[in-house]
């Protein structure tokens, strides 16, 4: 039977190793000199550290279920309903994109017995709510201005 | 000239701007991405029409409450509201989730009160010595006060102690991405040049702590935000404090430890609720119980993050040589209300500089009555707010606040890329405090190791590094710091092998 468990402390290694790899690598195009000194320590210990870690993943391994999310559409579409706000948010502006989306993620997460169009107008109608409130703050108040969009930009 | 300064803010008008200040300061000390310094600053231009005493009260006011609103937000969804709060989760979070929350709040809020005290207490007759002091520090000083903070990540993983420093440096590679402070050199760009300025503390500190609470919780399939279960307790108030007054040393402790680390301009106070955290932790007869939930664990970083008011405010006021963040934006309004920091701000403009610190110490007072009334407000709205709303709300929440800290989209898109990170990361065993920590400490350290490099030159680098008094004060604690986790098991291992041999 294939296992659920992952050997975090194999993946955490191979991810620290590359990354110290790419950083090295970029260290190329900097002129030696001061500014190199404090990277290349820090990569140095990060590479010790991942290959002791590897050992150790080998000697006396650290496993965790990674995947044992009770929802993981939820996740993925928490996951996704940020990347669509942040890409929107430049496009439609704050208003219309923190609307949308905050409406939207939760009548997701709405119990699904119960995800009706009374529960949309109730999400759509706090989502107003919400926008305003912090708009009328932040942009009213404190006079920080929020994103309008490309598309409403004059 | 000090009876004179407080009278001057005894007036109806001066107490009621206080207040609204000091609530003002906890709700965008609360907000994540808003911070004290982007507060303050916003103000500035409002005490314009003020009388200098007025303008100045209401800018301590906001600069002491701020700082503690950070833990109702560390308290109640793991985020914390500022740097300086960071510590306060690790213990405020999970005593929450076991339905403490007012306790957390209450001990947070009487511990912020006392830490704001003590630090006043020194600003006001220790000034001039702790100036002396923090002249003193230099280049290597600073390098080996970076280190030691580093030692603070011991305490900040759950397990793996190899992943933790992992996660630690990462932190540390991260934050030599940009433009270098000595050369002007651009490194680890990637070629996007939005990488130019760097990676921003608070969008990496809303990323690392925010998405992934929100995301867990949306994973978690729960439609009601269970977490922040309520156990009323019946005098929860005067039971909290009579708690608090067992663990006098680490108010003392936690409280020094703000002070001195807010003396020290550059240090910023974001590192002093770490230190505290960790050095509370070491003294602990129970340190496994520290990330469990445990009031000790609240108590300490919110008594020290406070004491950094006072403290960054001794070399401000004094040499004109700002502690803090905060402190060079009010450094700012005091130039521009006339007055000159220096030995003549006590003398000619007296009454005025005493009447800003005695605001502050009124702002500290009111801030523990509005804070426990609202931090217990703020915790009961919390637990009957639908899951739906709250888990977008959070992330509502650190896009905005991410955007507000420079007006800049890349700070909200690197906010949601160290989200999804910080995410994989706490799945994996990485501490996301841990990357903070690097985040934080890694200019500190870079910048003292080059500069005192540069000194070495001239008077060889060993002199430079290890013959300074106060380097090995800081490099005698760095080891003390490093060995405590082995040296205490150690000892505690011999004591139950000897009682074992006695009953025998």
């Amino acid at each position: 039977m294939l296992s659920t468990k992952q050997n975090t402390d194999r993946i955490v290694a191979v991810f620290m190793l590359v990354v110290s790899l790419v950083f090295w690598w970029q260290l190329r195009s900097i002129s030696a000199g001061l500014d190199i000194i404090f990277p290349r320590f820090i990569i140095a210990c990060l590479v010790g550290l991942s290959l002791l870690l590897l050992v150790k993943s080998v000697v006396k391994p650290e496993f965790a279920e990674l995947l044992a999310i009770q929802s993981k559409s939820r996740v993925v579409a928490g996951a996704a309903a940020s990347v669509a706000w942040v890409v929107f948010l430049r496009i439609l502006g704050f208003a219309i994109t923190s609307v949308l989306v905050f409406s939207a993620l939760s009548w997701l997460l709405a119990d699904r017995s119960k995800r009706n169009v009374s529960t949309a107008i109730v999400s759509l109608l706090v989502a107003v709510a919400i926008v305003a409130a912090v708009y009328l703050v932040f942009a009213g108040f404190l006079e920080v201005p929020l994103p309008r969009g490309t598309l409403f930009q004059t | 000239m000090i009876l004179e300064g407080l009278l001057s803010v005894l007036t109806f008008q001066n107490l009621l701007y206080i207040a609204l200040a000091t609530a003002g300061g906890l709700v965008i000390g609360a907000l994540p991405g808003l911070t004290a310094t982007m507060g303050v600053a916003l103000l500035v231009p409002l005490t314009f029409v003020m009388s200098p005493v007025t303008g100045l009260a209401i800018l301590g006011a906001l600069y002491m409450a701020a700082i503690y609103g950070g833990c109702f937000s560390a308290i109640l969804i793991n985020t914390p509201g500022t740097p300086g709060s960071i510590a306060t989760s690790f213990d405020g979070y999970p005593m929450c989730a076991k339905g403490e929350g007012e306790r957390a709040i209450i001990g947070a809020t009487a511990a912020s009160v006392l830490g704001g005290l003590v630090s006043l207490l020194a600003l006001f007759f220790l000034a001039p010595p702790l100036a002396r002091i923090s002249l003193q520090f230099g280049p290597p000083e600073y390098f080996w006060l970076a280190i030691f903070g580093l030692t603070v990540m011991s305490s900040l993983g759950e397990g793996s102690t190899i992943k933790t420093f992992m996660a630690g440096g990462f932190g540390l590679l991260v934050s030599c991405i940009g433009i270098t402070r000595m050369a002007g050199e651009l490194r680890f760009g990637f070629g996007i040049h939005e990488l130019q300025g760097g990676i921003e503390l608070v969008a990496a500190l809303i990323g690392l702590f925010c998405i992934p609470e929100a995301l867990n919780f949306m994973g978690s399939g729960s439609t009601i935000y269970d977490v922040a279960r309520v156990k009323r307790r019946k005098g929860v108030i005067l039971s909290t404090l009579r708690e608090m007054l067992g663990m006098r040393a680490t108010l003392l402790r936690s409280s020094l430890i703000g002070v001195i680390v807010g003396i020290l301009p550059g240090a910023g106070g974001t590192i002093a609720n770490l230190i505290a955290y960790n050095e509370a932790k070491k003294a602990s007869k129970h340190p496994e119980k520290f990330g469990t939930g445990c009031l000790e664990g609240v108590v300490a970083p919110e008594t020290a993050n406070n004491a950094t008011v006072g403290g960054g405010l001794v070399p401000t006021l004094t040499l004109g040589v700002p502690g803090t963040p905060v402190a060079a934006v009010i450094y700012g309004a005091l130039l521009l209300h006339g007055l000159r920091p220096g030995a003549e701000l006590f003398t000619v403009y007296g009454k005025i500089v005493y009447g800003f610190m005695f605001a502050i110490v009124i702002s500290t007072l009111m801030m523990g009555v509005i804070g426990v009334l609202m931090g217990v407000a703020m915790y009961r709205a919390v637990s009957r707010v639908p899951a739906r709303f709250l888990a977008p709300g959070i992330v509502f929440l650190s896009i905005v606040g991410s955007y507000a800290i420079r007006n800049n989209m890349t700070d909200v898109v690197m906010m949601l890329g160290f989200g999804f990170l910080g995410y994989a990361f706490k799945r994996l065993g990485l501490s996301p405090g841990a990357v903070v920590l690097g985040l934080i400490l890694g200019p500190i350290a870079e910048e003292g190791l080059v500069q005192a490099s540069l000194m070495g030159k001239a008077v060889g680098l060993f002199n430079v590094f290890f013959k300074r008094p106060i380097s090995l004060i800081l490099i005698i604690l760095t080891v003390v710091s490093l060995v405590w986790p082995f040296a205490a098991g150690l000892l505690a291992r011999t004591r139950k092998g000897g009682k074992a041999c006695v009953e025998h």
